[in-house]
């Protein structure tokens, strides 16, 4: 027992280490164009993940959770613009921004559940959206705004870019999985079963969804500030994109809600597959997004991480089938 | 050439993979002064030439960017001939109303033609934006009747073109003059409202009908029909003015005998040609500074240019009929 620990253990550094290598080395042998199409695959990890947060654990789907993704964006963009506030400081307070912004939303929108969740929160995007559309003197309006470009070399901003979504998405993941591991997570775990029993077994509920939802939408907040100094321009229907939202929300459903690693791998799945094969056609990329999503919930309806766990118990068999059954339900 | 779903995000991405995986050293840009703003960052860091040959709105070309070249003029002067039609007219409209969507070109084209319409004597009486995308406009066009306009000018895309004239016609709201930019040159609008795009005026940055032509293709009624030939549609002018980016490069490419960025920028800025286009001419911003829209109205389901007087095909009808 104690030696197929220690070579669990062992095999485990040596997975780390890979991941590590194939997290790290990229920006510096793969050209500029790769570079960006894996810079925004970490960008779409750390979104699932900060939406996984609402839709895995409390089992609350924010659709329009792209909101805080816009709200971080154009609060990065006018401190920069308007108060030339150095990108990091301007991008704490984007993250802090969105996250107030959640909270004070949440007291009202969380007493709403399932579907009319859902609407409420795409139509605070779209509410939002229009409000910074209009409030043009600040925000440049329907015209966009110009977001002051990163001082150094084309390499240096391409590593810069790489190692800030990377460290975004390691941030989200790795929230994920402290929240999915403290009394937080058992909170959201049993309102996402039951509301009303958890509610009547003490657990602070609202409390409890108001939290969730304010720290997913800080993540999301950061990513979009993030997002705001790569792109170099704004304009609202870029960033309170209800697509891109959707996209978020499957990839995080396609990977496996509630589990710590899961949207990751369907953020990078979806938006691998998205560049590799259907992007390169007219109009049919939709398409086959909503023939992915239609297959998703028909055949993998918890994900790709679940699958690979039935998968593997299912090629073991026996008593190996017990033992991940016994780490899962434990994790 | 890659697409980019119209998507700023995919374009970044593909002006990068043109530039650092197929080693691409000039670019045509893409539909859009918003995307083109994203994707010509791009081109400046990397000092890749970006052609815009369907993005003009000013703000693209006030960043001081040294690698971008417009084949359009701005997007500012679109509503210009139309405005000065009206101001030429023994009674000319008195009250003019201008409405936009939240849109970067559209707003331009709404503002210039704010500035010209005061600079013209004409009293702007009502100015709005609106959302993209809206798909009711019956609320703004009430307001617009009760501000007492008499000219109606719109900057939006085909849709709101057609919305704004199919809800004025529910309104019975019937002003003596109702002129759009891109809306009503795309031959769909005529088309899907029949005799109700009767008399409407619009901004026409080039059409098949007009005199210009050069050596490469002919006049602006040859390449017309070849296109039509090649492609089975008539161009409008995003057709023209891409087949003309593309004719400008060569030019600059030859004349500077080499593929060196900054050479062929020399070349691209010196040009001074008259092309089946119009005039052209850069800035030192990279505008075409030599070329201007042409006026036009709908008559008999047809574009007939009028405006510069010396291209003129015909009269003004006004008013326009009513509904």
């Amino acid at each position: 027992m104690n030696g197929s620990s220690m070579g669990r253990r062992g095999a485990g550094l040596i997975l780390g280490a890979v991941v590590l290598a194939a997290l790290v080395l990229p920006p510096f042998y793969l050209s500029g164009y790769w570079v960006r199409v894996i810079t925004g695959l970490l960008m779409y990890g750390a979104l699932a993940s900060a939406i996984n947060i609402m839709v895995g654990l409390a089992g609350y789907p924010a659709l329009g959770n792209i909101v805080f993704f816009g709200t971080g964006a154009y609060t990065v963009a006018v401190l920069m613009v308007k108060a030339d506030t150095p990108f990091f400081l301007a991008l704490a307070v984007a993250g802090v921004v969105a996250a107030v912004y959640a909270a004070l939303l949440g007291a009202a929108v969380l007493r709403l559940r399932g579907a009319y969740f859902s609407i409420a929160t795409i139509g605070i995007n779209h509410a939002t959206s229009e409000l910074v559309t209009n409030l043009d003197g600040l925000t440049g309006g329907g015209r966009g705004t110009i977001v002051p470009f990163f001082p150094g070399s084309i390499e240096a901003e391409r590593m810069f870019f790489y190692f800030l979504m990377l460290a975004l998405m390691l941030l989200a993941t790795g929230t994920v999985y402290l929240i999915s591991r403290n009394r937080l997570g058992y909170g959201l775990r049993a309102i996402k079963a039951d509301e009303q029993a958890a509610s009547v077994m003490g657990v602070n509920t609202t409390r409890y969804k108001v939290l969730a939802w304010t720290i997913s939408a800080g993540l999301t907040g950061l990513v979009g500030g993030a997002y705001a100094y790569w792109l170099a321009f704004l304009e609202p229907p870029y960033v309170f994109d209800i697509v891109m939202s959707v996209k978020v929300y499957i990839m995080a459903i396609l990977g496996g809600a509630g589990t710590v690693i899961g949207p990751v791998v369907g953020a990078f799945f979806l938006e691998l597959l998205s560049e590799l094969i259907w992007g390169r056609f007219l109009e049919a990329h939709m398409l086959v997004l909503g023939i992915v999503v239609v297959l998703v919930v028909l055949f993998v309806p918890r994900g790709f991480v679940d699958l690979a766990g039935r998968l593997a118990r299912a090629l073991a068999g026996g008593s190996a089938s017990r033992r991940a059954e016994g780490v899962r339900s434990d994790g | 050439m890659y697409d980019d779903r119209s998507d700023p995000q995919t374009s970044v991405r593909l002006t990068t993979r043109l530039i650092t995986e197929d080693g691409v050293r000039f670019i045509f840009g893409p539909y859009s002064s918003g995307i083109t703003n994203a994707t010509s960052a791009i081109g400046e860091r990397y000092r890749v030439i970006t052609i815009a040959t369907t993005a003009n709105a000013p703000d693209l070309y006030e960043r001081g960017y040294r690698y971008l070249f417009g084949t359009l003029p701005l997007a500012t002067t679109y509503l210009h001939p139309v405005l000065e039609m009206a101001a030429a007219l023994p009674e000319p409209p008195e009250k003019v109303a201008i409405i936009t969507p939240e849109n970067l070109f559209a707003i331009a084209a709404a503002e210039g033609a704010r500035q010209k319409a005061e600079e013209l004597g004409l009293k702007v009486v009502y100015f709005a934006r609106y959302p993209q995308d809206t798909t009711d406009v019956s609320s703004l066009l009430s307001a617009i009747r009760d501000a007492g306009a008499d000219m109606l000018l719109s900057t939006g895309f085909l849709q709101d073109g057609m919305l704004i004239v199919r809800q004025a016609k529910e309104l019975r709201y019937n002003p003596k003059i109702m002129g759009f930019t891109v809306a009503a040159s795309i031959p769909d609008f005529r088309t899907n409202l029949g005799r109700d795009a009767e008399g409407i005026m619009g901004g026409e940055w080039w059409a098949p009908s007009m005199a210009w032509e050069d050596d490469f293709f002919g006049s602006a009624s040859q390449y017309a029909e070849e296109f039509e030939q090649r492609f089975g549609y008539v161009p409008t002018y995003h057709a023209a003015s891409s087949s003309i980016g593309g004719y400008l490069l060569q030019l600059a490419i030859e004349r500077a005998g080499t593929l060196d960025t900054e050479a062929v920028r020399r070349e691209l800025l010196a040009l001074d040609e008259v092309t089946m286009f119009g005039p052209i001419r850069f800035s030192d911003k990279g505008v075409n500074e030599a070329s201007s829209a042409a006026g036009f109205q709908i008559q008999d389901g047809q574009i007939v240019l009028l405006w510069p007087e010396d291209i003129s095909e015909g009269s003004l009808v006004y008013p326009k009929p009513g509904w």
